[in-house]
């Protein structure tokens, strides 16, 4: 097992949750094993109603498997697998016969309460965009609707009617409204990624985790993007990870802090940039970080 | 901006500056690699057509309509290998196609991690089974096991003036047109489902998790996202299926039946193009026996090339 390789010595950890009643979403001391290759070490991430939390952290520190697991992408390959609970209203929705019997080694001991419905209603619940554009193959219209028509039996004109609305909120309409029929591929890496977004807001999930959707846009696309989801959060929450310390200051209520697997500081976004209380991320705020 | 700032070290002396002689050889020999291909090529199909223009001369349209082939009286009309040709191989594709599909999307998003190599491995040996060991295996095991277990008990229970036994009808030795294309279909099985194994395993998988990431089901995953996305190659791969079941020769040979008049059944027996080429070659004695063949090489090539062209019609047409 190389378990203790990616272990901080000395882990100083600070962590003001939100109030529990309020939580939308909630990962509770999360273990994660790529194969036997551990890489999150009993990460907990509070995700409040209506609220915008970033995740920020160095490259590598593990942002995008934490999404990976809240959405159970990960499930996808039976090497994988992870260690705890995660809780969608208070459901949990980790919950297969390994994931218990997991828990059960490590000691825990818990009461589960699982949500009963199917993996895919689970992730129609929680939408996810990606950090990698990944457009399918089909037309720019095709992929707005591909989730719609999937979860909802809806008309002609009412899927044309979400369609434009999750284009126009991914700030794209204006781009591709002349051109609906032509594939997705033929779009601009930016583009494609606000396709992205376009895709998962057109599902209307409740929660709706975003893994650096701005690091292909430029600056104008990337202050749309912020200001629908300024707009979004009265309908939804929202997990964002950001190598944009400013973003993530500007448009987020909650910040956690990742390093090397671990939650090192979570709090209140202003107080996270105001008052760091750990040196890690004192140091990572400040650009020292070695 | 001084001059000298933008002055290059002089390259005179590398080997391959363009113009120079090592890069003419090299792109003469490119160049006469890729007409040798042209010159050969034109080459088959000048001698194929020479060597067949007596018989198409002699029979005229009646070579492609008429299915009375008869060396004694010097009279060949081809309607019925070229129709078996056409049969055998749509049919085997037909039968081949969906369990191809079935394998290697089992393979790709099903199947247990532990499973997955030896099963990938295994359709590949099979892929790689020369057809001659196909041919006798279907002379000896599947005709007869064909003819006892499903010819007989058919032939028996069915009347001969209902539909289905018109459908049927047939010497019951389990060389027909049917078993045929059942060789044909599991020859060309393994090599379609593991190329279109690997076409699947091309499709990147962060467009796959985004797909499941929707709350799309295994089945929605691999009709919306995963075929679309390699529909072109999946066609380039179905149509060489076609070209191979079309020109396979020694396999169908063995289980044919070799009769050159019409099929009327799926349970009659009958002939391919190659087959009957493979069968009388080394007997044609007579000029005309030979052009005829001749003529049914030359017109097996313009199947397979007209094969070849849909494929690029279609691919063409997606892109
Ligand atoms: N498929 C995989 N198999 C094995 N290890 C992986 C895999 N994907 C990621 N890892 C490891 O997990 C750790 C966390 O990766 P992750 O992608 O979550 O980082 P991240 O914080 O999103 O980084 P970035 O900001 O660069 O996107 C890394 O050390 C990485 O090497
Ligand atoms: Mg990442």
């Amino acid at each position: 097992m190389t378990k203790n390789e990616n272990m901080v010595e000395d882990l100083e950890q600070f962590i003001a949750p939100p109030p529990t009643e309020n939580l939308n979403l909630e990962a509770r001391n999360l273990d994660f094993y790529y194969g036997t290759h551990q890489t999150l070490f009993n990460v907990s991430l509070p995700v409040e109603r209506n609220k915008i939390t970033a995740l920020i952290g160095p490259s590598g520190c593990g942002k995008s498997t934490l999404l990976r697991i809240l959405n159970r992408i990960y499930a996808l390959y039976p090497q994988q697998y992870a260690v705890g609970r995660v809780l969608l209203d208070g459901k949990d929705i980790l919950t297969d016969h390994n994931t218990l019997s997991r828990l059960k080694d490590r000691g825990d001991q818990v009461e589960l309460d699982p949500l009963d419905c199917d993996i895919s209603q689970i992730r129609a619940r929680i939408g996810m965009v990606f950090q990698k554009p990944t457009p399918f193959p089909m037309s720019i219209y095709d992929n707005v609707a591909y989730g719609v028509r999937l979860h909802f039996n809806k008309s002609r004109q009412e899927i044309d009617g979400i369609v434009e609305r999750a284009l126009h909120r991914a700030a794209l309409w204006d781009e591709v409204k002349d051109k609906l029929k032509d594939s997705g591929l033929s779009l601009s890496g930016g583009q494609q990624q606000r396709l992205c977004v376009a895709r998962g807001l057109a599902v209307e999930p409740e929660v709706l985790l975003l893994d650096e959707p701005a690091s292909a846009l430029d600056p104008v696309s990337t202050a749309r993007l912020e200001e629908t989801l300024m707009e979004l959060k009265k309908d939804l929450s929202i997990v964002i990870v950001t190598h944009n310390l400013q973003q993530a200051a500007r448009i987020s209520d909650y910040t956690g802090f990742m390093y090397l697997g671990n939650m090192i500081e979570f709090c209140s976004t202003d107080r996270l940039f105001a008052r760091p209380k750990t040196r890690r991320a004192r140091d990572y705020l400040t650009g020292r970080f070695g | 901006m001084s001059d000298s700032s933008l002055s290059q070290p002089s390259r005179s002396d590398r080997l391959f500056s363009s113009g120079s002689l090592g890069e003419m050889i090299f792109r003469s020999l490119c160049f006469s690699a890729a007409t040798l291909t042209l010159v050969a090529m034109a080459g088959i199909i000048v001698s194929l057509t020479i060597g067949g223009w007596p018989a198409f001369k002699a029979f005229g349209i009646n070579f492609f309509l008429s299915s009375e082939w008869n060396p004694v009286s010097e009279i060949y009309g081809a309607a019925g290998p070229i129709i078996g040709t056409l049969i055998t191989s749509f049919l085997a594709l037909l039968l081949a196609l969906p369990l191809a599909v079935g394998i290697s999307v089992f393979l790709v998003e099903f199947c247990p991690v532990i499973l997955a190599r030896p099963i990938a491995v295994a359709v590949e040996l099979l892929a790689g089974i020369p057809s001659i060991v196909y041919g006798m295996w279907g002379l000896f095991v599947l005709a007869p096991w064909f003819a006892h277990y499903i010819q007989f008990p058919l032939l028996m229970n069915l009347s001969s003036d209902s539909w289905l036994g018109k459908m049927v009808a047939g010497v019951p030795n389990g060389a027909n047109i049917l078993t045929a294309s059942l060789i044909l279909a599991i020859m060309i099985l393994p090599y379609m489902a593991s190329v279109f194994r690997e076409l699947f395993l091309t499709v990147p998988a962060q467009v796959r998790e985004a797909a499941y990431g929707l709350g799309a089901t295994p089945f929605e995953v691999v009709r919306s996202v995963i075929i679309p996305y390699v529909k072109r190659g999946l066609i380039g791969v179905i149509m060489l299926g076609l070209g191979r079941a079309l020109g396979e020769t020694m396999a169908v040979t063995f289980i044919i039946g070799n009769t050159h008049s019409l099929p009327h059944s799926l349970f009659d027996s009958g002939s391919t193009i190659a087959s009957t080429i493979a069968n009388e070659f080394t007997e044609a004695t007579s000029e005309m026996h030979s052009a005829a063949l001749t003529a049914l090489g030359l017109v097996l090539f313009m199947i397979t090339f007209l094969v070849l062209i849909l494929a690029r019609l279609l691919i063409g047409k997606r892109s």
